[in-house]
C-alpha cells in the first residue's frame, strides 16, 4: 500500500484491535498456565444447583449490555446471545409497564435470536469462559423457557389462547434442555411459573 | 487495545514489536460494550462512528486481503 493510500484510509476509518497481549506476545503459554488464566473459573459437580443469587436474570441482562445488536450486524454466535438478551431486557421492560401487546415482540424477537445460539451452541453453561479469566452467564434455554413463560401471560392478556398452548408446550421444552444441562434455581422458578400458571385440567 | 493487561506489559510490548500508534488499557468495559467475547477483535469504524467493519480473529495486516477488505469498507474507492 503506498503512502497516500495509507493516509487516506487512516481519515476514514480508526480500526481497534481489542485482545489481550498477554495472549499474544509478552508471556508464554506456561507462563500464562501459571498466572491462572483459566483457574478462576470454577468447575462444579454435575448436580449442583446455582442459586438465584448467582444466576439469575438482571446478571445476564449486566452482561450483555452494551451497543445494540441488531439483526442485521449479527455475525457471530455470541452476538445472537447478546442480542437475545438485549430484546429480553426490552421486553421484560415493558412487562413492567403493564404493556402487554408492545412486550409480545421484544420477547419473541428474543427467542429467534437465541435459537440461532443454539444451533452452535446447544447447552446452557452456569459459567462460560470466553477469553482470559473473563466469565459470562450462557443459558439460552433457559432464557427462551423465561419467554415463553412470559409469553403465555402475555397471550392470556390478549386471549390467543392457541398461542399459550404452543408457549406452553415450547418453553417445558427448552426448560428440560436447560435442566439437562445445568440446573440452576431459577429453571425450578421457571418450572413452578409454568405449574402455577398452567393449572392442570 | 489491551484488555486487562498491565502497563509495564503494553511498554514493553510496544517497545519489542516497535508499535507506534497508541495503545489502550481497558478494564473490560470497552470490550463489554463492543461485545467481544474472543480476542483480538478487530472494528472498523468510519468517520460518522458507525462500526463498518469486523474481523473475528488475527490477520496479517499488510497482506492484499486486507488492502481489499480496507477498499471495500471504504466503498470500492481505490
Amino acid at each position: 500500500m503506498n503512502r497516500v493510500g495509507s493516509k487516506r484510509i487512516f481519515c476514514f476509518l480508526l480500526v481497534i484491535i481489542i485482545g489481550l497481549l498477554g495472549n499474544r506476545c509478552v508471556a508464554s503459554k506456561e507462563e500464562l498456565h501459571a498466572h491462572g488464566d483459566m483457574a478462576s473459573v470454577k468447575t462444579y459437580p454435575k448436580d449442583y444447583v446455582h442459586q438465584i443469587m448467582d444466576i439469575n436474570l438482571d446478571k445476564v441482562i449486566n452482561q450483555n449490555r452494551g451497543l445494540k445488536v441488531l439483526i442485521e450486524n449479527a455475525t457471530a454466535v455470541h452476538d445472537y446471545y447478546r442480542g437475545g438478551v438485549q430484546e429480553k431486557a426490552e421486553g421484560e421492560k415493558l412487562l413492567k409497564g403493564g404493556k402487554w401487546e408492545e412486550a409480545q415482540i421484544p420477547l419473541e424477537k428474543s427467542n429467534r435470536f437465541l435459537q440461532v445460539v443454539l444451533r452452535y451452541l446447544p447447552e446452557d453453561e452456569a459459567y462460560r469462559n470466553i477469553y482470559g479469566d473473563h466469565v459470562v452467564i450462557f443459558v439460552p434455554n433457559l432464557l427462551i423457557a423465561d419467554n415463553y413463560l412470559k409469553l403465555t401471560t402475555v397471550y392470556k392478556k390478549m386471549g390467543k389462547d392457541k398461542d399459550i398452548i404452543e408457549a406452553e408446550r415450547n418453553g417445558k421444552e427448552y426448560l428440560s434442555h436447560s435442566l439437562a444441562s445445568v440446573k440452576t434455581e431459577w429453571a425450578f422458578q421457571i418450572q413452578k411459573g409454568f405449574e402455577e400458571a398452567l393449572p392442570k385440567k | 487495545m489491551a484488555i486487562k493487561d498491565k502497563e509495564e506489559d503494553v511498554k514493553k510490548y510496544k517497545s519489542e514489536f516497535k508499535i507506534v500508534t497508541p495503545i489502550m488499557i481497558d478494564d473490560g468495559q470497552v470490550a463489554d460494550a463492543f461485545g467481544v467475547w474472543s480476542h483480538p477483535e478487530t472494528f472498523f469504524i468510519n468517520r460518522e462512528g458507525k462500526i463498518v467493519g469486523r474481523v473475528l480473529k488475527e490477520m496479517d495486516w499488510t497482506s492484499k486481503g486486507v488492502k481489499n477488505l480496507v477498499q471495500y469498507l471504504l466503498g470500492g474507492k481505490k
